[in-house]
């Protein structure tokens, strides 16, 4: 059980993309930064649907992205605080950044 | 139980979020009651340790923070030396070493090599980059 890390936007590089490549069915997937960009692209939402997905709450807000854009997407997204990512780091066996 | 974690840093300190969003996440795994066992600082992320950085008194000062995280808890500050020469950021040491009449590191933060982050994955119990 892996917590994979993207940071950046799907937009600018390949990290999400490889980062789906390798991703187990009982895997997670953290959004940070500017890869919560991915959250608004139907074309995304539909690779991201089979795993747990979770983005950092204040990168989504930063973004101006609001829960009405998130509960517009197919997927459920779950919105995480810097805490819960800690927690999260622990429940998974290891994290991989990509 | 208490668990041990080793943060590598690779964003720079001014120009990305990547160093504030490790810095954050230090903050909340000390206040889980967790560890750090060291920051590695790696790539861009070197820049951080730089104590000639000078943000506007109105904005988030990095290098303060890394400090009062490092004297408040005990947390080990390790730059990337040859990361860190390359990009001008210098101990008194490599300042010797070069022949250059400034340097910008000074304690807590100190110079390693890659070997301290095998050694602090070794120990740690989680690795997490930014």
């Amino acid at each position: 059980m892996i917590l994979h890390h993207v940071q950046t936007s799907a937009l600018n590089d390949n990290a999400l993309a490889v980062c789906l490549r390798f991703c187990a069915p009982q895997d997670s997937i953290v959004l940070s930064s500017d890869a919560v960009i991915a959250l608004l692209d139907q074309q995304w939402l539909n690779k991201l649907k089979p795993f747990n997905i979770m983005a950092l709450a204040d990168d989504v807000a930063a973004r101006g992205l609001t829960e009405k854009h998130l509960a517009a997407s197919s997927i459920a997204i779950n919105l995480i605080s810097m805490n819960e990512f800690v927690a999260q780091s622990l429940t998974h066996q290891k994290v991989i950044t990509w | 139980m208490m668990k041990k974690f080793i943060i590598q840093v690779n964003g720079p300190a001014y120009g990305s979020t990547s160093s504030y969003k490790a810095l954050q996440y230090c903050q909340a795994v000390i206040a889980a009651g967790h560890q750090i066992e060291k920051v590695f600082f790696y790539q861009d992320g070197v820049t951080n340790s730089s104590s000639l950085n000078c943000p506007a008194s109105d904005e988030v000062n990095l290098y303060q923070l890394w400090l009062r995280l490092a004297n408040e808890h005990n947390v080990p500050l390790i730059n990337c030396v040859s990361a860190a020469l390359r990009r001008g950021v210098l101990s008194q040491q490599d300042a010797y070493e070069s022949n250059k009449a400034h340097w910008n590191v000074d304690a807590p933060f100190v110079m390693g090599g890659l070997g301290e982050l095998v050694t602090g994955i070794e120990q740690a119990d989680r690795f997490v980059s930014f």
